[in-house]
């Protein structure tokens, strides 16, 4: 008796995760639009990390970016450090991360994004959510006045969760796609 | 005797001459009496037919060409029942046809304002994403906020549409859109939808990605 109790449980449970699983499902075209998001909000953050990096960005400037680059991601997420000198990948929160960027002993830095792309595409959760990975280059120039200089290229991976939420604007429910990143990985870093 | 007998047929043929010329003028009266009549009701029938025109008219006449034609008609002052009662019908009609014509300039102004604004607000955004320096950027910023009533009013950036559901992007601020504009110096939405409120000023927008 026992036994059919608990069968009949976990056959109900698997009824309605397969149910709240197939309501979420969505078209190829809505798929299609939160995919370029989920891309637009990667190429955003390479912006960002850009200006906050640069030596020619004003302090204020910096900061205010600092706050949006934050509103990307995910409240525990973390960016991966690397260095061609060193083994090990440091791990920071995203603002301690951007504060050491801002910080670089550099006059003069660039860092540029590029072979954005996904791979792994979005796949929709059991929780509701989507999450896929998008792997991006990034090329890392660092200049000092008295002729130092420090280059590399890293290949990052980020995790992207993309989830459907709800709010009241005006009087009126919408229906947005929230984007947030997750962890940063580096997965390899050349000269 | 024989000039007695003389005079007396003057007499008679006069009498003759007096009443035949009697006869003519009363039928001359009669005549041109008949033939205003006709002129009248002609008058009439011309007028009727003129105000009926004016009620039936489906667009070849002009509103000024019927207000016109109403103020000859009316300035004949034609006492016939079925002409005045015409007349009051056609100037009801011409009456709606102005304040159809004057709702149909305020729209169309109305539009043509919104479209201004519409334009003025991409060329701003436009401006903002261009700006080759900080400063300008920061200035232009300032004059596409002019354009709002606050700073934190809500942006909403549909990413897709289906079976008129809305997919939106997260919703953010005027002042955040700008800055975003500013720092990733790229621009490519259409203006879906605003909300304005009596000063004119933006309350709500709704972008579309192109």
């Amino acid at each position: 008796m026992s036994k059919l109790k608990i069968l009949l449980f976990a056959v109900f449970c698997f009824a309605f995760a397969a149910n709240t699983f197939s309501q979420n499902e969505i078209s190829p075209e809505r798929k299609r639009a939160i995919d370029s998001l989920a891309l637009e909000k990667i190429r955003d953050l390479s912006k960002y990390i850009s200006i906050v990096g640069s030596k020619e960005t004003p302090f204020s400037e910096a900061n205010r970016v600092i706050e949006r680059t934050l509103e990307l991601f995910a409240d525990d997420a973390q960016i991966g450090v690397s260095s061609l000198y060193q083994p090990e990948i440091k791990y920071y929160g995203v603002r301690s991360y951007l504060e050491h960027l801002m910080a670089l002993n550099y006059d003069k830095i660039t860092i540029s994004w590029y072979n954005i792309q996904y791979i792994s595409d979005l796949e929709l959760q059991p929780d509701g959510r989507y999450v896929g990975v998008i792997t991006i280059y990034q090329r890392f120039e660092g200049e000092s006045s008295d002729g130092l200089s420090y280059k590399d290229t890293t290949k990052k991976d980020i995790t992207v969760y993309v989830e459907r939420k709800q709010t009241q604007i005006g009087g009126k429910l919408i229906g947005f796609w929230d984007v947030m990143l997750g962890d940063v990985r580096v997965t390899e870093t050349v000269k | 005797m024989r000039k007695q007998t003389f005079n007396t047929g003057i007499i008679i043929l006069s009498l003759f001459a007096l009443l035949f010329a009697g006869t003519s003028c009363k039928s001359k009266q009669k005549l041109a009496a008949e033939q205003a009549a006709i002129a009248y009701a002609q008058k009439v029938d011309q007028a009727k037919k003129d105000l009926l025109e004016i009620i039936n008219d489906d667009g070849s006449m002009t509103i000024e060409q019927k207000e016109n034609r109403l103020n000859v008609i009316k300035g004949l002052n034609l006492d016939d029942q079925e002409v005045q009662d015409l007349i009051m019908r056609a100037e009801d009609v011409l009456a709606k046809l102005r304040k159809e014509k004057e709702t149909k300039v305020v729209v169309e102004t109305e539009e043509q304002k919104l479209a201004a604004l519409k334009n003025a607000v991409l060329s701003n955004f436009r401006s903002v994403a261009s700006a080759g320096t900080l400063t300008v950027a920061n200035n232009n910023i300032s004059n596409a906020l002019k354009l709002f009533a606050s700073e934190d009013i809500p942006v909403l950036i549909i990413i897709s549409q289906e079976n008129g559901m809305k997919d939106y992007d997260r919703p953010t601020t005027i002042i955040k859109y700008l800055e975003y504009l500013k720092d990733v110096k790229n621009f490519d939405v259409e203006i879906e939808n605003m909300v304005l409120d009596n000063n004119r000023k933006i309350t709500e927008i709704e972008l579309i990605k192109k």
